[in-house]
């Protein structure tokens, strides 16, 4: 179990940088998980943290020896790191048990004795004498984490791990995978693009968008509290409705929602509204109109229309429908504080990406 | 089928004939001078694989992996011996460095040497080999350094291991099908050469089969020619059986990354002699010795009147081999590609295996084909066709297969749902998607039918000259300057397949 730190985290890749400024540290014994969209630099961090690139600022230490700073740059064979590659990454001309065994030291005896209880974690034993591409893809996954944990690793890094399986088998797997990763007590860093995988698999989240990290906290406070409106829109489904602040709270086209809000009376934010901060009953005289509905097994998810033609999502349990076109009453019933943001200022709206 | 009993019948006839005497042949076979023989085919074909092997993985390794000056250029330049015929490599290294050659002449004025020591034999044919053949290793194993998933070996280095020791038990073993394919290549380039051990004077299978046949000793003849088509079988089986365990299929759809960088430190320059020291002994001293060879012939007024005639024939011979090739090769690969099963994958095999047929083999089974069973052949344009048709036909059926596994079988389907029938169908729709196939299969067949030498001398009409039959005819008299204007066509026509190859993996890099 060990502990890893990054701080000020740059590097760049010709002109621009895949990550900038970059802080977090991993607890001992934590998963944590780094999520955002592809390109935005999260492969990049766990390479650096591997030893595979070396940072142009910033440092690494891995339980407070300095791995990485401008002028020291540890091999990756000397950090003890272990690594899941997202292609598996399994020696062709090796079977299993000697691909287990690879990363071993120490006398036959000890190093057999270990294969084995490797295979027997992930629930492979009797497969050592098959060859890699023999196995399934899900398989070979478990046979790279027996790999990468063989030589107990300081710290595991998971490289999209799930992405090349189909999607049963990646729900299986992974809680496989964080079975053994708690059982061990291992200090693991999971990438993800998958937002889904990473509320599950990590013990907190990292997010990161453009080479920056946005926020890195308990998967619940990213959901209620999101830091940036990138994170807002990013996880879960969102819309955004003006509000001005007033003394009691903010006021929009649906009401009053009463909150301390730190910021001065009357200024105009956007706020965040999720499908299930809103309840919906039928209504003739109704601020809102129905417009379509989709229904998702435990409950159904519309789509409504307010009067200033605004588009929100709201979701209501599977007993009550209502057809398209039906007017309906739309309320405010967060129970927690929303999310709020400075509106991005007009001039910005249209701007390409 | 027919194409398939064609390809039999060389075999077949070989084995009548040396069986004819079977009583002889197994005298021949208890002679120590044949095993002699076998011992000189297979040790020659063992040390230019191997020296081809030291050359190639470490020009590929440098030139795919390290940051080695000028690496774009040396990753063009080093594959290019291969557009010398061996037998002109053999001529230019024996015309530099042999009896009254240009490094003796140059030494003879000043220092008034007159002999240096002998590069003929067994030294002279390695040399000559090995660097005319390294390129077939060089290209196969670049191309799977290339491919190869860098995952594999950040792995190696997360497990703790170095860069040296991932070199040695992640990418050498990694590398070991394309170093067996590349090596089969070079062997089986080995075991079937003439001209530069004939050249060189190295008693291997195929210099021998040919004085044989000159000095009319012609079932022995046969029974060496035998012994030598058993020889590559074995090779090529040997290697399909180690191929066979270790099948790696790497992972599939893995995302190409480019391969990363490793700087050579203080070995930088030292890499940098060696690439100098191997391009200057497989291209630039042939070439130079070449230009030095045509000067002096244009300066000493040496005919040049014949080789218009030369020329003409060669195109004639190799345009109707690749006419007649492809035509062969065609129906069969419709049926392996359309038709998969037991009996087309044998075909397939087939058609592959005749890739170990040596030319000087195929040659003489058909000499005594013609002589007792079609003497209106004997020594006409149709045999020498003949035996290209056989000699090429893997050429021409690889190309083909690849092209046609291209064309998605729905469109054929379509258009027989449209109402047209199959005949309609191959001409309307899989001919012109074919033709980038076709062009390809006939234009390789073209150009090496244009440097084949054995199956030319002994087979074509008398009196016939070829540019190949030309050089040869002049270097065995060592006329060097005769020799040089055709060899210099040789090597710019075989100069064509090459260019394109090398514009093929630079579009695949970028």
């Amino acid at each position: 179990m060990s502990q890893v730190s990054c701080e000020g985290l740059s590097k760049a890749f010709g002109p621009t940088y895949a990550v900038e400024q970059v802080s977090m540290t991993i607890q001992p014994g934590e998963i944590l998980a780094l999520l955002g969209p592809s390109g935005c630099g999260k492969t990049t961090v766990l390479r650096m943290l591997a030893g595979f690139e070396a940072p142009d600022q910033g440092t690494i230490a891995l339980d407070q020896r300095l791995v990485a700073r401008p002028g020291l740059h540890v091999p990756p064979e000397e950090r003890h790191v272990g690594m899941v590659f997202q292609q598996h990454a399994l020696f062709p001309h090796l079977n299993v048990g000697q691909n287990v065994g690879f990363g071993l030291r120490g006398k036959a005896r000890e190093r057999q004795a270990q294969v084995q209880a490797m295979l027997k974690l992930v629930e492979l034993d009797g497969y050592e004498r098959r060859m890699p591409h023999q196995l399934s893809g899900g398989q070979q996954q478990r046979v790279a984490l027996a790999r990468a944990l063989a030589p107990n690793p300081a710290v595991l890094l998971l490289d999209e791990p799930f992405s090349n399986l189909d999607a049963d088998l990646r729900t299986t797997l992974r809680a496989q995978v964080r079975t053994i990763l708690k059982q061990l007590g291992t200090t693991a860093l999971f990438v993800t693009h998958d937002q889904e995988e990473a509320l599950f698999m990590g013990d907190r989240i990292a997010v990161m968008h453009a080479g920056r990290l946005e926020q890195l906290a308990r998967p619940q406070e990213l959901f209620l509290a999101p830091a940036t409106r990138f994170i807002a829109e990013f996880i879960g489904i969102a819309a955004f409705i003006p509000a001005t602040v007033t003394p009691a709270g903010l006021a929009t086209e649906l009401g009053t929602v009463i909150q301390a809000i730190d910021a001065p009376v009357g200024t105009s934010v956007d706020m965040l509204v999720r499908p299930d901060d809103l309840e919906l009953s039928a209504d003739p005289q109704g601020n809102a109109r129905i417009l379509c509905c989709t229904f998702r097994g435990g409950d159904f998810l519309y789509d409504v229309a307010l009067a200033s033609q605004r588009t929100l999502r709201c979701v209501c349990n599977h007993v009550h429908e209502f057809a398209p076109d039906t007017r309906v009453q739309v309320t405010l019933a967060p129970g927690h504080p929303l999310a709020w943001f400075h509106p991005i200022p007009q001039s910005m709206v249209n701007l390409p990406k | 089928m027919l194409v398939v009993a064609g390809l039999l019948l060389p075999t077949a006839y070989l084995l009548i004939r040396a069986f004819e005497t079977s009583e002889a042949a197994l005298q021949t076979f208890m002679r120590p001078r044949t095993w002699v023989i076998i011992g000189n085919t297979t040790g020659l074909a063992l040390a230019v694989t191997t020296v081809s092997g030291l050359i190639a993985v470490p020009i590929a390794w440098l030139t795919v992996r390290s940051d080695l000056p000028w690496r774009r250029f040396w990753a063009v330049v080093t594959p290019l011996p291969l557009v010398i015929p061996s037998y002109v490599g053999a001529y230019l290294y024996i015309s530099a460095l042999g009896p009254r050659g240009a490094l003796q002449q140059l030494l003879e004025g000043p220092f008034g040497i007159t002999r240096l020591p002998s590069i003929y034999g067994f030294t002279g044919a390695l040399f000559a080999l090995t660097l005319m053949c390294y390129p077939y290793m060089l290209l196969s194993v670049r191309a799977a350094l290339m491919r190869m998933d860098p995952s594999l070996e950040e792995a190696s280095r997360s497990l703790g291991h170095n860069a040296t020791t991932t070199f040695w038990r992640v990418v050498l073993p990694a590398l070991r099908p394309a170093l067996g394919a590349g090596g089969l290549l070079v062997a089986l380039y080995t075991l079937r050469d003439f001209g530069a051990v004939a050249i060189m004077r190295f008693d291997t299978f195929t210099r021998v089969i040919y004085l044989q046949y000159s000095s009319f000793d012609r079932s022995q003849a046969a029974f060496f020619a035998l012994l030598l088509i058993g020889l590559t079988l074995v090779l090529v089986a040997f290697e399909a059986q180690t191929r066979g365990v270790a099948r790696y299929d790497q992972a599939s759809g893995a995302v190409a990354r480019p391969p990363t960088i490793i700087a050579l430190g203080r070995w930088r320059w030292p890499a940098f002699a060696f690439c100098t020291l191997i391009v200057s002994l497989s291209l630039v001293l042939p070439l130079t010795i070449l230009f030095y060879w045509l000067v002096r012939g244009l300066l000493a007024g040496e005919q040049m009147g014949n080789l218009g005639s030369a020329v003409w024939n060669s195109l004639l011979a190799s345009g109707g081999g690749a006419f007649v090739t492809v035509l062969a090769a065609l129906p069969l690969a419709v049926l392996v590609v359309r038709r998969p099963g037991r009996l087309t994958a044998l075909l397939e095999r087939m058609a592959y295996s005749a890739f170990a047929l040596p030319g000087i083999a195929v040659a003489l089974a058909l000499v005594f084909f013609g002589i007792s069973y079609a003497r209106g052949l004997y020594q006409t344009f149709a045999m020498l066709l003949f035996a290209y048709a056989i000699l090429f036909l893997p050429q021409a059926f690889g190309a083909l297969r690849t092209s046609l596994l291209q064309i998605h079988p729905s469109l054929e389907e379509s258009a027989r749902s449209l109402g047209y029938r199959p005949p309609q169908v191959f001409l309307r729709v899989t001919a012109p998607l074919m033709r980038p196939g076709l062009i390809a299969g006939a234009s390789l067949v073209f150009l090496t039918a244009m440097k084949e030498l054995p199956a030319t001398l002994l087979l074509a009409p008398l009196g016939f000259r070829s540019l190949a039959t030309e050089i040869w005819s002049a270097v065995s008299e060592a006329f060097f300057a005769r020799a040089a204007a055709p060899a210099l066509l040789i090597v710019l026509l075989s100069s064509v397949p090459m260019a394109l190859l090398s514009m093929r993996e630079r579009r695949g890099m970028s």
